[in-house]
């Protein structure tokens, strides 16, 4: 009987099988990314001692009064400043023996060049050993090694004005603090000596004060406590939960959506299942009355059914463990690479199997349920009557009659006749294309919405055309008046506005707080504000929006600045979306406050019939100083790896939720057609064709996911962005409103038309398989 | 009389490899009008032959040709008109539409036809049914019926396209004595209103109402019985003379 089964629906059984081996494969990856991740963490940090707490800073530091303050914590067992040299990547060069020289201007990331800590934050090599760095030689962070294919021998030449200096890469960088491929900087190791050089002749010194601590568990206190202690914070204050946060991040992310998708597969294999054991119980419920009239148990009966699918489910599961086992290491490829090799040991294995046992358990828990209806059934139910032991339905009202509801097309009435009253079991198909579009739309919406230049607004920057940032402290005012003066004389150049960012003194909720201020006039470059407008004269001020929450201040409140030791007034006028620099951000009208500038910011607008990429070319090439951007590449550059890896997954998203649908709607409609046999076999002896039984799926195929797509596609442009809003609020990354920015060909016509061609394709095949039953078969069965 | 129905040499084969031979170069003709019964002991092929020549199982070879038409090599398309319009179909179980009303379930090939329109299919319905004696219970679903209510509907909705003629399997297979005689009494009316009728039966007492019997034995026409035209008063005789034909053919 099984292997009738199996060979009448063996695409069923193969489909069925295929997800168990992928939901099994996918929880046994997703167990060894998350050990692997934990474990190689675990060994990294052991080894090169990552700080608890870290102050960047730039400018004047005491070294005397940061001992002090450490001497003075119990909390802190160590303290290091390290300096770091910030060099731009257009004045970095990397060579490939026997190849031409590329520059690493193309890359967002800050570089940092420093020589090996005294006592911990080690840079360690490929080994997890700390590294004793020659002369001569640098360390290169493994993120560039695997962006430009470096290798053991090539060489990084740095150059600025005259000054020239060549290494040869003797090594590559594994950094506990900037391990992951999401971090914003790296750090290129040298020797101490080489490190003097290059600090005398390149970039400015950015200062890393750092702490080890008794209990990692007061980093927040100790970093509160030294933001209150009058120390050196012109810069981001970092604490152990967010290095580690930024390490498993990627991985976290990964592991995470591997179960989540292996959970999803899980519950379409059990849909599979369901279906599949139905089926299977519509065909063959005379055989299981006339065994029950002979008098073999219930409990034989489901015993011979579920050694099937037990069968099933125990060599799904476990080609999917063993193809996971084997498979794992190309997984967990990176996160080995940026954290460390780490033999996982037995309880890798014993973890994942206890995953993949929680498939199987669950598989087999759902089929005893659903054959659990085999005891219900009478004989007299499945001999005569042919039922299978469904709930009783009610006795349905008659509705839909034909006199009143037949205008002409008995095909189109019988069709929707059919869909009302089962509407719950069609509702599945509903579901599955409202699901498929949302899979189809979101990812693509919202990669759209951060690639469009519009998006720039939510990082607090303005609509214009070309973005550049001044950061380098050396002669910074010279730089900007230098560039202003070329702006000012460059036909190319409609207009620009300058904004000057400094770090300030405030009062928040919580006490004293440390404010990141952009001074200039918005008038031409307005910030789009979620509440209010952006200040327009002396004394007014716009909050990031969790700047807003963090001081507790909103539009209409004064907020309190101090400014070479005085507290002026600031009456806030807006709040705006900002996802840089934390999302902790404001902008006040006038110019810079205070002695010292941390950057300068300049946007400008090109003259029609100049493209922005062209200009901003020419200035990076004329300006090393400074970054310069066309403002569309802005938000792809920023978030360009994200996207990258976001693009690839969407695109496999999209397949999936296709197959998934087609899947779905097959299986459904497999079950339907075995339900709805004897009303096909009456409909055909009454003489409707197979033209007749075709149009007629079509036509519910086509209602039902029509409906599906069109509450997916409502629900995509509408409510999804109150929920994404949701998310990103929680999330605490500066964004607390969302809109869509969609590509409207792509969401009205191209998703719909390709839900809808597998819809209907996907039940036309199902209605031709009538074609193998001929009447009086059908009659006979 | 012309012939409605012309059989030539069918044969019926099952199986790939042990094939087995059901019907055997059956020739049989029908003449319009007539009430013909096909005979036989289980598994001689009776209910073989019947949905052979009414084009609902696809023969091995032979020839069918029905009301002028050779119906062996029609496709699917043709057929499914061909029994929508011009035959009707009565079956052991009636086959009926659930969550249809049996008015509707009259009213569904009709529909389809439509060879007129709503109002006249409506009217045509209510005659019919008014004639089978459910008019009372048109509105009722199938659940809520007899058995003999729902074989009269099934009949009802096998003549409501005027079929040129109506095949029976085993019809009153399912029904006791007094509904087996109402359904008989109806099928004898249609047929004295000139409904050319094919039926399948193993009941003596239902082949005996018809014109004519044939015996069917081992997939071959062993015999044939005249009995001509029924009329009531000679039903006792018909069966007497109809259970002594069987009896010498071993039935």
């Amino acid at each position: 009987m099984f292997t009738k089964q199996f060979k009448k629906n063996k695409v069923i059984h193969i489909t069925l099988l295929l997800f168990m081996i992928l939901s099994a494969f996918l929880m046994t990856i997703g167990s060894f990314v998350i050990l692997q991740t934990t474990s190689s963490m675990e060994q990294i940090f052991s080894v090169a001692k990552p700080p608890h707490f870290l102050q960047m800073h730039t400018g004047e530091i005491d070294q005397n009064k940061i001992q002090a303050f450490a001497n003075r914590v119990d909390y802190v067992k160590a303290v290091e400043t390290i300096e770091m040299v910030n060099i731009d990547g257009a004045n970095i060069w990397y060579e490939k023996k026997g190849e031409e020289a590329v520059s690493l201007s193309e890359s967002m990331l800050d570089n940092g060049f420093v020589k090996q800590t005294e006592s911990f934050d080690y840079l360690l090599d490929l080994d997890n050993t700390i590294i004793k760095q020659e002369a001569g030689a640098i360390g290169v962070p493994i993120y560039y090694m695997e962006e430009y294919h470096m290798a053991i021998g090539d060489s990084i030449t740095i150059t600025k004005g005259d000054f020239t200096r060549t290494f040869i890469i003797k090594n590559f960088v594994r950094d506990s603090q900037m391990a992951s491929s999401m971090a914003s900087s790296v750090r290129f190791l040298l020797s101490d000596q080489d490190f003097e050089e290059i600090r005398e002749n390149m970039g400015e010194v950015e200062y890393l004060i750092e702490f080890r601590l008794t209990d990692s568990s007061k980093a927040s206190a100790v970093q509160k406590l030294y933001e209150s202690s009058d120390m050196p914070v012109n810069g981001q204050g970092i604490t152990y939960v967010m290095i580690k946060l930024v390490n498993s991040l990627a991985s976290g992310l990964l592991a995470g959506a591997m179960i989540i998708i292996s959970i999803i597969l899980i519950l379409i294999a059990a849909f599979n299942l369901r279906f599949t054991i139905l089926a299977v119980l519509e065909e063959e419920i005379r055989e299981i009355g006339a065994m029950k009239a002979i008098g073999i148990s219930n409990k034989d009966i489901n015993s011979m059914y579920r050694k099937k699918y037990r069968m099933l489910a125990a060599i799904g599961c476990g080609i999917g463990y063993m193809i996971g086992l084997f498979a794992n290491k190309g997984f967990t490829k990176s996160i080995r690479m940026m954290l460390g090799e780490r033999d996982l040991g037995v309880n890798a294995i014993l973890i994942s199997m206890v995953s993949v046992l929680f498939v199987y358990w669950f598989m087999m828990h759902l089929c005893k349920k659903i054959l659990k209806r085999i005891n219900t059934i009478t004989v007299v139910q499945a001999l005569v009557y042919g039922e299978t032991g469904s709930k009783k339905k009610k006795t349905s009202r008659r509705r839909y009659a034909m006199e009143k509801h037949c205008k002409s097309h008995v095909n189109a009435y019988l069709s929707i006749k059919n869909l009302l009253e089962k509407r719950k079991a069609w509702l599945l198909i509903v579901v599955v294309f409202f699901l498929a579009t949302n899979v189809m739309l979101v990812p693509m919406n919202l990669i759209h919405t951060v690639s469009d230049v519009r998006f720039a607004n939510n990082m607090g920057n303005a609509n214009c055309d070309l973005w550049m940032e001044l950061q380098t402290k050396d002669h910074i005012e010279e730089n900007c008046e230098q560039l202003v003066g070329t702006l000012e004389q460059d036909a190319n150049i409609q207009n620009y506005s300058v904004f000057s960012t400094n770090k300030y003194e405030t009062i928040g909720e919580d006490g004293k707080e440390t404010i990141q201020v952009q001074w200039g006039e918005y008038s031409d470059f307005p910030i789009k504000c979620m509440k209010g407008t952006t200040p327009k004269q002396d004394g007014e001020i716009a909050l990031s929006y969790l700047n807003q929450e963090k001081l507790g201040k909103t539009v209409g409140d004064v907020l309190l600045i101090t400014i070479d030791g005085k507290q002026e007034e600031y009456k806030v006028t807006g709040i705006y979306q900002d996802m840089t620099s934390g999302g902790y951000t404001a902008k006040a009208f006038g110019t810079l406050k205070g002695n010292m500038v941390q950057n300068y910011t300049i946007y400008a607008n090109c003259e029609k019939g100049t493209t922005a990429q062209e200009v901003a070319k020419q200035y990076s090439q004329k300006f090393s100083f400074m970054k310069v951007l066309p403002m569309e590449k802005m938000t792809t550059q920023t978030f360009g790896s994200i996207l990258a890896s976001f693009d690839k997954a969407a695109y496999v998203s999209i397949v999936v939720a296709l197959c998934i649908g087609a899947l779905i709607t097959v299986l459904f409609l497999k079950l339907q057609s075995a339900k709805e046999y004897a009303e096909m076999a009456t409909l055909r002896v009454l003489g409707f064709s197979l033209q007749d039984i075709r149009k007629q799926y079509l036509i519910k195929g086509l209602l039902a996911s029509l409906i599906g797509i069109g509450l997916g596609i409502l629900w995509c442009n509408t409510g999804c962005e109150y929920l994404v809003s949701g998310i990103l609020s929680i999330a605490d990354v500066g964004l607390a409103e969302f809109e869509f920015i969609v590509n409207p060909i792509y969401n009205f016509v191209i998703c719909p038309v390709i839900l809808l061609v597998v819809a209907l394709g996907v039940t036309d095949c199902c209605a031709r398989e009538g074609k193998k039953y001929e009447v009086i078969k059908m009659l006979q069965e | 009389m012309s012939k409605i129905l012309e059989a030539k040499q069918i044969y019926k084969e099952f199986g790939q490899e042990n094939k087995v031979t059901v019907l055997k170069g059956i020739d049989m003709e029908v003449e319009q009008g007539e009430y013909v019964v096909i005979m036989g002991q289980s598994g001689s092929g009776k209910s073989t032959l019947l949905y052979n020549i009414s084009g609902m199982d696809k023969m091995t070879s032979g020839k069918v040709i029905f009301d002028g038409e050779d119906i062996s090599a029609l496709d699917d398309e043709k057929m499914s008109q061909l029994r929508l319009r011009k035959m009707g179909f009565i079956f052991q179980h009636s086959y009926l539409l659930k969550n249809m009303s049996l008015k509707d379930n009259i009213m569904l090939p009709a529909m389809k036809a439509k060879k007129c329109n709503k109002g006249e299919i409506r009217e045509k319905v209510d005659t019919l049914m008014k004639d089978l004696h459910i008019d009372e219970v048109a509105d009722h679903e199938i659940n809520q019926v007899s058995g003999g209510q729902m074989q009269r509907t099934a009949i009802g909705r096998a003549l409501i396209n005027e079929p040129k003629i109506l095949y029976g399997d085993e019809p009153t297979g399912a029904l006791n004595a007094s509904t087996t005689k109402e359904v008989m009494d109806i099928l004898n009316s249609i047929n004295q209103k000139g409904m050319t009728i094919v039926l399948v039966t193993h009941d003596a007492k239902v082949a005996a109402r018809a014109d004519r019997i044939i015996y069917l034995q081992d997939g071959e026409i062993v015999s044939s019985q005249h009995l001509g035209k029924y009329r009531k008063e000679e039903e006792k005789n018909r069966e007497d003379m109809t259970s002594a034909w069987l009896q010498k053919l071993g039935f």
